[in-house]
């Protein structure tokens, strides 16, 4: 029994030795290296027999089942590898070939506001890789930034026809107060005049906004900016409305016709944001043309429904029109939750709890015998 | 390598200063009581050497303080617990000490505590002299309740697997003198760790790897749940997944060989040890530091 005991720990530690090996050479191979490494046939036989090598643990007299903590140290690990596998892309193929069970195992969603899909595309194909049972809908998409410091971005805007080049969409301006700057590959040059850190509009007699004044109470900004364009120049003020983001002036007046009203040139005064805070969907899921299910979904914080998880992923970092949801199959997540339980109490009650009341019979023994004598 | 005077590095280099005047005075105390009780085995320490640990005991007391302080202020500063960067996570460490450094005392009977007081100064180093003190926002991956647990569950762990590899390295470099007890013969460095022979010296390693193993597992699986929670799988094969994954599995062949082998073979089990312990020290900065393991726990 005790050399049986013996080959058994000297075979983990083999076991541990190569699994350890295996993860040194993942580490230089990075995440997607590692992911092709681990999950390679070889290495699914690997965790097979290892998951085998654990259950044996208990039937060939290793003194496992007299310590709760070692018990549940090694289901809780033959859990966690048979939810992975179970929840693997071939645990997939396996399942829907055995029994029949067909589910997407990973992919994204590109949802536009307002829009409801049920196509999930590939990971890094783009490729659509089947249909859900239901709809999932974007009711709306936020983004909340943290604040940031400084002065306001000045931005040329032109709405470019499609077959003219270059395409342009917004070009950043990095201005300086009294320095004339180009803009972009165009022949616009943009001078700021003059820039209010708080401001208020000034009205003429016939109350049209025809400038701004600084005031010392006000957060919102103003500035004053000459804009030229090969023999035109124009004056003006960018007016930002009261407790809006941004504020714009129109270049209509110093551009050709034809391109004033195609291109429809603006320069805006926006706020500069800090780095984004969160993002968040609110999502809908439809089935039947009913809606069974609602949720804001965020980083960490997924939507769980019909066998699917549903994860704040990317975004239109543009426009913030849409949102791009990871959807992954929850099957064999919750014997993995299962066995995190269980190894981890395991390991408490194996290397704490039995150790304290291992020392404390020794010390009451040792007492006992103390008074015996 | 640059110090750079912000309020909270001014305060890094006074608990520093403490830490280490700490494991000079608790150092020099184990010695002479180490040199009192070699000459007159089983007598208490003497007057030097009680007044030596009470004014080590005094200045890690100290340094404490000022870590503690400085970690509080950072706190301030950046708005949500500072355990984002290595900056962050490094100040952690050195205010985790002391009370570690009692605990592992008073219940786990595992002494050393000069050498506690040079690893708090040793882990505060980096933060007065390499990091960037910049504060940072947390990115939204970031902000999850799992983020202060699975930080602060890896950080304790790593701070009592420091102190076993401490025990390690003396199993290690023990070494025979005479002396004049019944057995004419003792091993010194034992004393000097707060333990007498090798024996004790391996039985202090396991019972620190015993009493950190667990906190370990619980910082692994953690980190896995809220990699579910936040980039949909709970294990992504990253980098510092990868090498926490390998420390993990070194201290648990370290617990497999000790059931197999007792405390028959320290010198091996001793190598494991600090082998896991190298292996947590990539985890914790090359991972970071090295641009070989770019991945999700870059930003760090």
């Amino acid at each position: 029994m005790r050399r049986m005991r013996a080959i058994g720990l000297w075979a983990t530690l083999a076991a541990v030795g190569v699994l350890a090996a295996l993860s040194v050479v993942g580490t230089f191979r990075g995440a997607v290296g590692a992911r092709t490494l681990f999950t390679s046939e070889p290495l699914a036989v690997f965790w097979i027999l290892l998951a085998a090598f654990l259950v044996a643990c208990f039937f060939f007299g290793t003194g496992l089942v007299r310590s709760p903590g070692l018990v549940a140290m090694h289901v809780g690990s033959i859990l966690i590898l048979v939810g992975a596998m179970w929840g693997s892309d071939k645990g997939h193929s396996v399942a829907e070939k055995l029994l029949g069970w067909k589910k997407i195992p990973h992919g994204y969603m590109m949802i536009r506001e307002g829009a409801a899909t049920d196509e999930v595309t590939d990971d890094a194909t783009g490729e659509p890789v089947g249909r859900l049972p239901f709809q999932v809908g974007l009711k709306d998409f936020r983004i909340e930034y943290y604040p940031a410091q400084g002065p306001w971005k000045l931005w040329f805007e032109m709405l470019v026809p499609p077959g003219h080049a270059p395409q342009m969409g917004w070009v950043p301006i990095e201005w300086k107060e009294g320095e004339e700057i180009s803009v972009g590959q165009t022949a616009l040059r943009v001078r700021v005049v003059k820039y209010l850190r708080g401001a208020r509009a000034v009205a003429d007699a016939t109350g049209d906004l025809v400038g701004a004044e600084a005031d010392p109470e006000s957060r919102t900004p103003a500035m004053e900016v000459e804009v030229a364009i090969r023999d035109q120049a124009f004056r003006g003020w960018i007016l930002v409305p009261e407790g809006e983001d941004r504020g714009s002036l129109s270049l209509a007046p110093i551009m050709p016709k034809d391109l004033s009203k195609e291109a429809a040139p603006n320069l805006w005064l926006v706020q500069p944001r800090g780095m984004p805070k969160d993002y968040f969907s609110d999502l809908a899921v439809r089935k039947g043309g009913a809606v069974v299910a609602e949720k804001t979904i965020e980083v960490n914080d997924p939507l769980g429904w019909g066998g699917y998880h549903f994860y704040q992923y990317d975004y239109d970092h543009e426009r913030g029109e849409y949102t791009v949801l990871s959807v992954r199959s929850d099957s064999g997540l919750y014997a993995v939750y299962a066995g995190f339980v269980l190894l981890v109490a395991g390991t408490f009650v194996r290397f704490w709890f039995e150790r304290a009341r291992a020392g404390w019979r020794r010390r009451r023994s040792d007492g006992v015998q103390a008074d015996a004598r | 390598m640059e110090f750079r005077p912000t309020p909270v590095n001014w305060m890094v280099l006074g608990a520093m200063g403490a830490y280490v005047a700490a494991a000079l005075a608790l150092g020099a105390g184990a010695l002479v009581g180490m040199g009192r009780a070699s000459r007159r085995r089983g007598r208490a320490p003497g007057k030097a050497a009680r007044a030596l640990r009470v004014v080590g005991w005094a200045l890690f007391a100290a340094g404490f303080a000022v870590s503690l302080a400085a970690w509080l202020v950072r706190w301030h500063e950046v708005q949500h617990a500072p355990l984002q960067n290595l900056y962050e996570v490094c100040l952690t460490m050195g205010a985790l000490m002391l009370p570690i450094s009692l605990f592992c005392r008073r219940v786990l009977r595992v002494g050393a505590e000069w050498a506690d007081a040079v690893l708090a100064a040793v882990v505060l180093f980096p933060v007065a002299m390499v990091f960037n003190p910049e504060p940072q926002h947390l990115p939204a991956a970031l902000q999850s309740p799992l983020f202060v647990p699975h930080v602060a569950t890896y950080l304790a762990a790593y701070v009592v697997l420091g102190k076993a590899a401490v025990q390690a390295f003396g199993c290690l470099v023990r070494r025979p003198v005479a002396t004049g007890d019944s057995t004419g013969r003792a091993e010194r460095g034992g004393e000097l760790l707060g333990a007498g022979a090798s024996a004790d010296l391996s039985r202090a390693t396991y019972t620190m790897v015993c009493f950190g193993f667990p906190l370990l597992t619980l910082g692994l699986v953690l980190g896995a749940w809220w990699g579910k929670l936040a980039w949909d799988d709970y294990w992504n094969w990253d980098p510092k997944e990868l090498w926490s994954f390998v420390s993990w599995l070194v201290f648990l062949a370290y617990l497999h060989f000790r059931a197999v082998r007792g405390p028959r073979s320290p010198v091996l089990g001793s190598v494991l040890v600090l082998a896991g312990t190298a292996c947590i020290l990539i985890t914790l900065l090359w991972a970071n530091l090295s641009r070989l393991f770019a991945g999700l726990h870059s930003y760090a």
